[in-house]
């Protein structure tokens, strides 16, 4: 009995390796090359690691002032800063409103509740480039084009319903009879869900929040339609530029990609043990 | 409960359903009618539109490029998607298994989802360029020649595939929540009732499994449905449109030609494909989805 124990161990450990090396080496690739000098990359056969490690394509994308690719420093700069406001910003108000929301789907009754939450998955089946003209004419109407309260609006058109589905499910999993207890200790329904609801479900909130992070912070499509000046785009954008307009740079773009991979990273990190935890009391079950 | 008291309270959490409301009517429900009613039109968003009938419609049947970019994708959805979740599914059983350390394995296999898809198209880049790219040089090192995997039209789809299979570390971690959520009293009896792995796995961890896989399945397709950043970053919908997916072409169709009014009729038919894809899946899940109790975890949509 022990011995299969061990073979089984070692297996599953063996398994386990083999996919850190699939989920891990492409990361640790993307990695080495904005270590590398171009020289080093461009260098034929490949060289498995690079010879001179160097930080200098962090100081040009970060401080500027290097030749390889025209203004990479100031855009890269204001991209992040336009992504961390947008993202930051849609990801506080999903949460907020979206909170709120999903209590109210969760446990009140109304007229209206049962195609509330289908229209959720609505908004995720209609494809963005159906919606992309439309919500075009009504940005320039409204004069937000080119300015990050349109792309902020937009993601919350997605993110909010995601994290009002979230929650809903994962808050229709806690008793009732928790707060049926404070409302008649003379709780009112807000009270009752700030003082005892809010608490409990902090995990389901975490968990929450880093999709939604993820979500305004990755976002491509409407990003690249939706911005054209320094003032507005975000980190995608900026990325995909290195790579297509100033005649693929790869060093440049992968000094980028790790740097815009590090926020989600460490905020999953940062709540890691709240994430498990979060889905499994709630989410997703049907 | 007085009906006044109970209104008076639920007042309050209607009021936080209003934003959201709100913003569904304005930037979901009215650019949608508007977006219906261009895809009857001639309208490039600079001159007027004009009312055509229901010619972008039957135009798209004689139209080779988008004919391809749809078979492009309904691969995607029907190899895709199988493939994935079923990658998806044996990573989670994988890390489902109590030893030591896996924790930290748990931690590492969603870093990929966290990585930008524009910075994970880079990797691709580097990973299977043509020439000396890191794939084809571990070939070579095992005595293989160099492989063009961004030039060949019967590869490029199962690249771009492996892309989708390598960001899925979200879902692996909803799979993880699901494997969590099956009661150990089940595996116990199943234990004591004498099944083996294998007999336990089909006969409870896959049953106990199926409303995330469907809850996945779901997601998925419409992920693959929708593919753009991936194809359109990575090979340009080359070679000879083999990569052209759905999205792309639309894309295309709008901003390269400004062919507004059929880009937006190509737009509902992809949506239409997905409705119906959603509502069968759904539909069939009666069957084959196991729903522990009658309504327990609420989320009856």
């Amino acid at each position: 009995m022990k011995r299969s124990i061990n073979f089984k161990q070692v297996l599953v450990y063996f398994l386990a390796f083999l996919i850190v090396l699939y989920v891990m080496a492409p990361y640790c690739w993307l990695v080495l090359s904005s270590l590398s000098t171009k020289a080093d990359l461009l260098t034929t056969p490949l060289k498995w690691i690079p010879p001179h490690i160097t930080f200098d394509n962090y100081k040009a994308i970060l401080f500027g002032g290097n030749d390889s690719t025209s203004d990479a420093g100031s855009q890269f700069i204001s991209a992040l800063k336009n992504s961390f406001i947008i993202s930051i910003v849609v990801t506080a108000l999903a949460l907020f409103l979206g909170i709120l929301a999903a209590y109210a789907l969760a446990r009140l009754n109304f007229r209206g509740r049962k195609p509330a939450i289908l229209t959720v998955l609505l908004v995720q089946m209609i494809p963005p480039i159906a919606l992309i003209v439309p919500l075009y004419i009504i940005m320039s109407k409204a004069s937000l084009m080119n300015n990050k309260y349109s792309l902020i609006i937009i993601y919350l058109s997605f993110v909010l319903p995601f994290v009002i589905w979230i929650m809903k499910s994962y808050l229709a999993n806690i008793p009732a009879e928790i707060e049926e207890a404070a409302r008649i200790d003379g709780c009112s329904k807000l009270r009752a869900f700030l003082t005892i609801i809010l608490p409990i479900s902090l995990s389901g909130l975490a968990a929450t929040t880093i999709f939604a992070f993820i979500m305004s912070w990755n976002e491509f499509f409407y990003a690249l339609n939706f911005t054209t000046t320094l003032a507005s785009k975000t980190l995608p954008v900026v990325i995909t530029e290195f790579s297509s307009k100033h005649g693929a740079d790869y060093i440049m773009t992968s000094t980028g990609g790790v740097i815009a991979s590090l926020p989600p990273v460490l905020l999953a990190f940062f709540f890691q043990r709240y994430i498990l935890s979060g889905l499994t009391n709630g989410a997703v079950k049907g | 409960m007085q009906v006044t008291n109970k209104w008076k309270e639920d007042r309050a959490f209607l009021l936080f359903i209003a934003p959201w409301i709100v913003g569904f009517l304005c930037f979901f429900v009215g650019p949608a009618m508007a977006s219906l009613l261009y895809s009857f039109a001639d309208y490039n968003a600079i001159t007027k539109p004009i009312w055509i009938g229901i010619d972008n419609y039957t135009h798209l049947i004689s139209d080779q490029v988008y004919l391809k970019s749809l078979r492009n994708t309904l691969y995607f959805v029907f190899i895709g998607v199988p493939v994935t979740v079923g990658f998806q599914i044996v990573l989670s059983l994988l890390l489902n298994v109590e030893i030591p350390g896996i924790r930290v394995f748990r931690t590492l296999y969603y870093l990929p989802y966290l990585v930008p898809p524009v910075a994970t198209v880079i990797i691709w880049i580097i990973l299977f360029g043509s020439g000396d790219s890191v794939v084809n040089s571990l070939i070579v090192l095992f005595g293989g020649s160099n492989v063009d995997w961004m030039g060949t039209e019967g590869l490029i789809k199962p690249v771009i595939i492996s892309i989708g299979m390598w960001s899925s570390g979200g879902a692996v971690l909803i799979f993880l929540a699901g494997l969590k959520g099956i009661p150990r009293s089940l595996y116990e009896a199943a234990r004591i009732d004498g099944s083996g792995p294998i007999r336990t796995f089909f006969n409870i961890t896959l049953p106990m499994l199926t409303p995330t896989i469907l809850f996945t399945v779901v997601m998925q397709v419409i992920y693959y449905f929708q593919m753009f950043t991936e194809a359109m970053l990575l090979s340009k919908g080359g070679p000879n449109y083999a990569s052209q997916t759905y999205m792309m072409n639309t894309y295309q169709v709008s901003f390269r030609d400004l062919n507004f009014g059929y880009a937006m009729a190509q737009s509902w038919v992809l949506f239409l494909l997905i409705l119906v894809i959603t509502i069968v899946l759904l539909k069939s899940s009666q069957r084959w989805v196991y729903y522990e109790g009658s309504e327990k975890g609420g989320s009856n949509s």
